[in-house]
């Protein structure tokens, strides 16, 4: 057995750092994933750092009174504001650092949940096949006829409010397209000869399910992950401006632009700053998933 | 194969009897829809009783969606009491609504295809040429925007900024027939038509650039794959001129996948539909669901999403089929 373990280790670990080492190095040359990658590093820095950066202002403090302005609802930009303040005298650069904090753990935790949970259960499905493969795959086909929006508005009206209520929401509908991913990865994988050796020298159907399938199927599921972190910061936001997602006074990029379009025309600079992060953001995750996608599949590489 | 359409057909079922279910849950745990009555002083503390009893809402929850099913189907007295305009005929309400959101939605994804697949083949055909990364980027802003914003800015900087458009609706209440204004209803039909398109164009706009990215994608990649298939290097090899190569050869096979993901889009359709409509204050069956939800219109929620569902597990089942029928490598079992 520690003779087994010596030769798996010692050649999946060298293996996978030039496998990872190759990875990296083809990402380097598809520049826009590498833009990407800048700015999202650039935007999770801001939030991380949203405190020093929003010039000592707090994003759940109204503000009494603005020098250039009667009124500080609405104030336009301003000394000390750059992005003016909101429909209630809060300063709306520092909500939009803090807000960031919110819709970037949004689509970073959902997709997580959901490409654990889409691994599992295509694990699981792939490996056993039969009747478990039947009923997790009719699952996902009726996870998938679900029309999503409609159904995460009731979902949201129904669990109101706080933070995980969202992840919940927004995770129940991302890990579908990641289970039938790994299903099928682990069909093929399954017959390969190194499921056959881990078998012939006695290894159980977690351990090889875990430790032999689950890194053979890396590949395609962080490109998916990746992909998804965009459309679950959409959903994010779309919730949070229909008014059912993350409630005031938390602020998230989606839920300050819920009062956006009834004060378009008072206070149009307030709709701008952030609907241009959402986009930046997800556009950039869905250009490192692309990125990715040509990177990991040597295949695809031309 | 027909016994393999039969079959599938009946699978359906069940999934579309789950789905209903489900939502039936998830819908009746927003409120009870007859409890706001009890703010009306018209109505008696009996009769909210007696509409209770009526559209089987004492009974248990598996009972009273058996009774939601039946009236659904076979509908004797409407699809339920709505909250949102008491005393009107659900299915009248849904009806009237459906043919405004049919037009648009099916317009936009119309648009969408036909300009993308031109577009995609040309991507395909000049690969690392600047006009194919302008595609492709454009393809992944319209797949990164987030529609509701993008629909606020065009609202902001074409309806309100300059009044090309205008910023709300489906179409005007009254229009100008010589110079004599006339309700809408009773405007000359090509009147009628071509103010319904100016308001419409906006969210058609809006839905065209978020369909068209994920369409330029399939297209692009569809045709590269075709593009480095053995069958149309033989092609060249043996001297078949390039276009007939291009258009007969590979356009015809990286066309089939683009064809099945028709009924795929249906769900992403629909959400489109959905935002663009609450954005646009266009009664459609999109807006009419978000409205359902924010007054817990139960019935009319239902009836919504039920629709919605028959529609994707629809496009899911005609994708399936298409997919059976463009490629005989596909076994019917």
């Amino acid at each position: 057995m520690a003779k087994n373990t010596y030769i798996e280790d010692g050649t999946t670990t060298s293996e996978s750092y030039g496998y990872w080492r190759k990875v990296f190095q083809r990402l380097r040359k598809h520049h826009l994933a590498m833009i990407a990658l800048v700015i999202l590093g650039l935007l999770i820095l801001a939030v991380i750092l949203a405190k020093p950066l929003s010039f000592g202002n707090d994003p759940y403090t109204y503000i009494k009174s603005v020098p250039w302005i009667a009124r500080p609802e609405l104030a336009p930009p301003g000394p000390g504001h750059p992005l003016g303040l909101d429909n209630m005298a809060r300063d709306a650069w520092s909500r939009m650092l803090y807000g960031g904090r919110v819709s970037l753990s949004v689509g970073f935790v959902c997709s997580f949940i959901g490409a654990s949970v889409g691994l599992f259960f295509g694990l699981i499905a792939g490996y056993f096949g039969g009747i478990v493969d039947m009923l997790i795959m009719r699952f996902t086909d009726f996870m998938l006829s679900i029309p999503v929006l409609p159904i995460m508005v009731v979902l949201a009206a129904v669990i109101r409010g706080s933070l995980a209520a969202i992840i919940f929401i927004i995770s129940v509908f991302s890990w579908m397209g990641v289970a039938r991913l790994v299903r099928g990865e682990v069909l093929s994988l399954k017959e390969q000869e190194f499921t056959e050796a881990a078998r012939a020298i006695g290894e159980g159907p977690a351990r090889i399910m875990f430790i032999h399938l689950l890194p053979n199927t890396m590949a395609p599921v962080i490109v998916a992950s990746t992909l998804s972190i965009a459309g679950n910061i959409i959903y994010e936001a779309t919730l949070s401006f229909l008014g059912l997602g993350i409630r005031q006074p938390t602020p998230s990029w989606g839920n300050m632009l819920n009062g956006a379009q009834t004060f378009m025309l008072t206070a149009p600079w307030l709709m701008w700053w952030p609907g241009i992060a959402i986009l930046i953001t997800t556009l950039a995750f869905n250009f490192l998933g692309d990125g990715l996608r040509d990177a990991l599949d040597p295949r695809l590489y031309r | 194969m027909r016994n393999y359409l039969i079959r599938r057909a009946l699978e359906l079922i069940p999934v579309l009897f789950a789905i209903a279910f489900v939502s039936f849950w998830l819908v009746s745990k927003m409120g009870d829809p007859f409890a706001t009555l009890i703010i009306n002083p018209h109505v008696r503390p009996e009769d909210i009783q007696r509409l209770r009893h009526i559209w089987h809402w004492d009974e248990p929850l598996f009972i009273r969606f058996i009774y939601w099913l039946k009236d659904f189907i076979y509908p004797k007295a409407g699809w339920g009491l709505s909250i949102l305009a008491p005393g009107r005929n659900v299915i009248e309400m849904v009806k009237s609504r459906i043919p405004i959101t049919v037009a648009f939605s099916a317009t936009s994804m119309i648009l969408a295809i036909a300009i993308s697949i031109p577009l995609g083949v040309y991507s395909a055909l000049h690969q690392y040429s600047i006009p194919d990364y302008a595609l492709t980027f454009f393809a992944f802003f319209g797949m990164s925007m987030p529609t509701f914003w993008f629909g606020i800015m065009l609202m902001y900087l074409l309806a309100v900024k300059v009044h090309w458009f205008p910023a709300a609706g489906a179409h005007s209440a009254f229009l100008l027939v010589q110079d004599i204004p006339v309700e809408f209803s009773e405007a000359p039909k090509i009147r009628q038509f071509i103010d319904t398109a100016w308001h419409l164009a906006l969210p058609i706009f809006v839905l065209v650039v978020f369909q068209m990215g994920a369409w330029l994608r399939y297209m692009r990649s569809s045709m590269l794959e075709v593009k480095h298939q053995d069958y149309v290097r033989t092609a060249r090899a043996k001297g078949v001129d390039s276009r007939t190569v291009t258009y007969k050869h590979a356009f015809r096979n990286a066309i089939i996948p683009i064809i099945t993901l028709i009924g795929l889009s249906f769900p992403g359709l629909i959400g489109g539909a959905m935002i663009t409509e609450t954005v646009f204050a266009i009664d459609g069956i999109g807006r009419l669901t978000f409205k359902a939800v924010m007054s817990q219109d139960v019935f009319v929620a239902m009836a919504l999403i039920t629709i919605f569902s028959v529609l994707i597990v629809l496009g899911n089942f005609i994708a399936d089929i298409l997919y059976a029928v463009v490629d005989p490598r596909i076994r019917y079992s």
